[in-house]
């Protein structure tokens, strides 16, 4: 056991016991962890306030090196991002990027980049500069390529050609793009037959933008958001993928779903 | 299966380990207790679990449980009914009716907006909310200042826009006996909106 203090962004809490929550955050210096935080659930509790999620706090705590459940003992406070919780559409999109750190990063690996990432993207949000669909593509589609799971956008998989038609075939199974000259990875047919759902047709556009997003960052854009259904479209494709390679269908989708139509966003 | 218990006991431990907050050790020590009590007291004890269940349901305008048809706060004609303050659960209806500070009428949610859980407004019941609310002046939501309460207020207080309905939220801010020293900035934020005149 050691005492550690490293900068963290709480992303959870679950009741544990009578007084006590588990906390699960993720930390610069160990990736993401739980932890368990003593009798916060107490009107007294001076560490409570410390602990709320979507706050970036520094923490002491007992690391324990044969465990995956450590003890908080301190906790203070770096970044409230207390504009978040004041606007529907800003806390479902933080919501969603939280639940892509706990559903897609493993246990206790620490990457110092994904924490900026999260906090960078956090940030964003809370200052409500930047359209919200924007910081979330983008924090998706860098958390992927620093996971090292993210489509290949660039030419095709087969033939590594460019890729020049107006609408190109994405493959999860495949991980990107087949053009159209190459065969699909089914035996018999055309490409364009029986693509059900297992490929997504998506604009050049799209691609350009996964590309220009995975290279820069949302700076690069110069404070101007793309328009004409790109933010959805790119969204759309990362969402199958994600799910196609993990499995995973973020729940907290719904809920910004829900956000979107009661604020007339679409 | 982990215990070294066997045949009806081992059944009653995993019986008891289903309950919320109850463990495996916790389970296996309230077992224990039981099979020492008196026949009797455990027979009393469960005809009282099976009576609760049989004739406890939620009253059907406000979700607060209830034995009768509807519950004793719906049935009270001295109550205000121009108001509805909406919770989240039972539990929160009692605390409320405690503080002796509240004359209106409930809505109980049936549980909070928790997006990382995925519990969604419809998992709840805001449509039947909203349905009530066209017959009231003010709604105050009355859940904890939490992540999921926040998302749960600003998701009604959307709906209730459209009804002209006045949304209200209980004051969040120091506690009773708190300190600024150790206040975060969140909590100050809040407690300098919610400033009251003295």
């Amino acid at each position: 056991m050691s005492i550690e203090t490293t900068d963290v962004v709480i992303l959870k809490q679950t009741p544990f016991g009578e007084t006590s929550r588990i906390i699960t955050l993720l930390s610069r210096d160990f990736g993401l962890l739980r932890g368990v935080a003593k009798g916060v659930r107490q009107q007294s509790s001076r560490l409570a306030r410390f602990l709320e999620p979507l706050t970036e706090v520094e923490l002491v705590l007992y690391y324990y090196t044969d465990r995956d459940l450590h003890l908080i003992s301190k906790s203070s406070e770096l970044n409230p991002f207390h504009q978040l919780r004041s606007n529907p559409l800003r806390l479902a999109h933080s919501l969603v990027i939280v639940e892509h750190v706990l559903r897609l990063l493993p246990p206790e690996d620490p990457s110092p980049q994904i924490y900026e990432l999260l906090v960078e993207s956090l940030r964003l949000l809370d200052e409500g500069a930047v359209n919200e669909r924007f910081v979330l593509l983008a924090f998706r589609v860098k958390l992927l390529h620093l996971l090292g799971i993210a489509p290949r956008l660039e030419g095709c998989i087969t033939c590594g050609k460019k890729l020049t038609s107006r609408v190109n075939i994405f493959f999860p199974s495949q991980g990107g793009f087949i053009c159209e000259e190459c065969p699909p990875p089914w035996r018999e047919g055309r490409m364009t037959e029986r693509l059900g759902e297992r490929a997504l047709r998506v604009r050049r556009e799209v691609i350009a933008l996964l590309n220009q997003l995975s290279k820069g960052d949302i700076v690069s854009f110069g404070g101007k958001t793309p328009g004409g259904g790109l933010l959805s479209e790119a969204g759309r494709l990362l969402g199958f993928h994600t799910n196609y390679h993990l499995g995973v269908n973020i729940r907290s989708e719904r809920f910004l779903k829900e956000a979107r139509e009661a604020y007339g966003e679409k | 299966m982990a215990t070294d218990y066997r045949g009806k006991l081992a059944e009653l431990i995993d019986e008891l380990s289903r309950l919320p907050g109850i463990g495996r050790r916790s389970a296996q020590r309230l077992a224990l207790y039981l099979i020492r009590q008196p026949l009797e007291r455990v027979e009393e004890l469960a005809a009282k679990m099976v009576e609760s269940r049989r004739h406890v349901h939620p009253c059907p305008h406000c979700g607060n449980l209830s034995e009768d048809e509807c519950c004793d706060i719906c049935a009270d004609q001295s109550r205000d009914r121009s108001i509805i303050c909406v919770v989240e659960d039972a539990a929160a209806v009692i605390s409320i009716e405690r503080s002796g500070e509240y004359g209106g009428l409930y809505h109980v949610l049936g549980g909070i907006i928790s997006p990382l859980d995925g519990v969604g407004p419809e998992d709840l019941t805001v449509n039947e909310l909203v349905k009530r609310a066209k017959d009231v002046e003010e709604v105050i939501i009355a859940v904890n200042p939490s992540v999921e309460g926040d998302a749960t207020t600003l998701y009604i207080s959307k709906l209730m826009k459209p009804l002209g309905v006045k949304v209200t939220r209980l004051a969040s801010g120091l506690p009773v006996g708190g300190d600024l020293e150790y206040a975060d900035s969140v909590t100050l934020a809040r407690a300098l909106l919610g400033r009251t005149e003295v």
